[in-house]
């Protein structure tokens, strides 16, 4: 699954970006993410995919894999920039989704899951950050057997039968209900209370993060250049 | 794609940010009558984790996945079921799945077939067998979420511009003109066939998937505990 490859990436990484503080991450990226929405030149949407693409190069994460874990935004792009009348237009509507889908990639590769969700503790309220949490932490337990399904699917021939892929499913959804159980009779047990999961912290400090600031003021100036 | 996303670069920053502020007041609300009802948050996780791996197998060679959105309204009831489509929105823009500016619109839009699922479900519960009212609940719940993208995407050609610069003409008539309008009928055109095949196909698993479930645990879809 995507979701823990990117994961694994962000944790075993150890170029520049993967040593940047999140909040550094974070601005980058908003800015990244506002220039390429509030943009309206092919050319410099097109260009800020193909820098976050060399960014993913020189920081060593698989760039190819992220062009095409791109295509599912690419594809609703298109969709919704074949509506559009005028071509120039198709064109930004689909490069602004790939610029962000690449930008977030990109932060989320080089930033683990805890991280981010540490940094939204101001925006959202305990109950919900606690659900991001159990739910990063569900999905790979689920995942295990998921795929352990699975291998037992196709040495049965079944992994195409799509009876035998539901039941498969359905088999994970009550392994789900039943872990969901007993980790209720856990946070009982430990006196849960919301916004139980957050833990601070700080990650210090570091050169990158320099390098980072300078990089998202530039972006936000060239940004409101081209707006105005 | 049972479920249309909208992706980043579709709509203007105003509906953006309106669809951000929209969202997070009704997650505060929500998860405060959450919390006063001592609703379990272990169940949500998993079951925003199960919605996860669901919508991560691929089902053909176009970038083509089910949702679920309605069976977390079903299986959660209405308020944790809007939190569970946020989270799995949130998740699954940060892989670039859906615009990561539109999580706000994306979560209304899904949580709209979640809430309304959980409520049209007790209805039909009462007259048709349970996997019935379950796929009949799914595929209204999809109709109305994808009516919701497309209100908005057609809502939104009142150009927000138009109030942000009030009192600038001239610049009101520029930004009017640079940016086109999107052609509806194209649109409808385009993503109603998919939309139609898209909630047929997810209508038909979540059928097949509530008939496995009720057979073994009749217990996970009485709702009267729920919201």
């Amino acid at each position: 699954m995507d979701l823990a490859y990117i994961d694994n990436l962000a944790y075993s990484g150890t170029g520049p970006l993967h040593r940047a503080n999140a909040k550094s991450k974070a601005a980058f990226v908003l800015v990244t993410l506002a220039g390429a929405i509030v943009n309206r030149h092919p050319l410099y949407l097109g260009l800020v995919g193909l820098g976050v693409l060399g960014l993913s190069f020189l920081e060593g994460l698989p760039w190819r894999r992220f062009l095409s874990l791109s295509l599912y935004p690419a594809f609703l792009a298109l969709l919704f920039g074949l509506a559009f009348s005028q071509p120039e237009w198709r064109w930004i509507v689909l490069l602004r989704a790939l610029a962000s889908s690449l930008t977030v990639l990109l932060f989320l590769a080089t930033t683990p899951y805890t991280e981010i969700f540490y940094l939204l503790r101001r925006l959202l309220p305990p109950t919900v950050i606690d659900g991001l949490f159990l739910t990063y932490r569900s999905i790979f337990l689920l995942l295990e057997g998921w795929e352990k399904a699975l291998v037992a699917l196709r040495l049965k021939g079944a992994d195409r039968d799509p009876r035998a892929i539901v039941s498969a499913l359905g088999l994970t959804a009550l392994r789900a209900v039943d872990m969901a159980g007993r980790l209720e009779k856990i946070m009982v047990l430990r006196g849960y209370e919301a916004g139980s999961f957050l833990r601070t912290s700080d990650q210090g400090w570091h050169g990158e993060d320099y390098w980072l600031w300078g990089f998202s003021l530039v972006l936000a100036v060239l940004t409101f250049l081209s707006f105005g | 794609m049972s479920h249309l996303h909208v992706p980043d670069g579709v709509l203007p920053p105003a509906w953006i940010i309106s669809g951000l502020i929209v969202t997070i007041f009704f997650l505060y609300l929500v998860a405060n009558r959450v919390k006063r009802q001592g609703q379990s948050i272990a169940l949500l996780g998993v079951v925003s984790a199960f919605l996860l791996l669901v919508m991560s197998v691929p089902l053909g060679i176009i970038p083509y996945h089910l949702s679920l959105a309605s069976l977390a309204g079903i299986l959660l009831g209405s308020e944790l079921g809007f939190i569970a489509v946020f989270l799995v929105t949130f998740m699954l823009a940060l892989l670039g799945h859906g615009g990561v500016t539109v999580i706000g619109l994306n979560t209304l839009t899904m949580a709209g077939q979640t809430v309304l699922a959980s409520y049209l479900y007790r209805l039909l519960k009462k007259k048709l067998p349970v996997p019935w009212a379950v796929a009949v609940t799914t595929a209204v719940g999809i109709a109305v979420s994808t009516l919701l993208v497309i209100g908005i995407i057609w809502g939104s050609q009142v150009n927000p511009a138009l109030f942000l610069h009030h009192g600038h003409e001239h610049e009101v008539a520029e930004t009017v003109e640079a940016v086109p309008q999107i052609s509806m009928v194209r649109f409808l055109a385009l993503t109603l066939p998919v939309a139609t095949a898209g909630g047929l196909i997810e209508s038909v698993f979540v059928f097949l998937l509530a008939l496995y479930l009720y057979r073994l645990r009749p217990n996970l879809f009485e709702q009267e505990s729920k919201s």
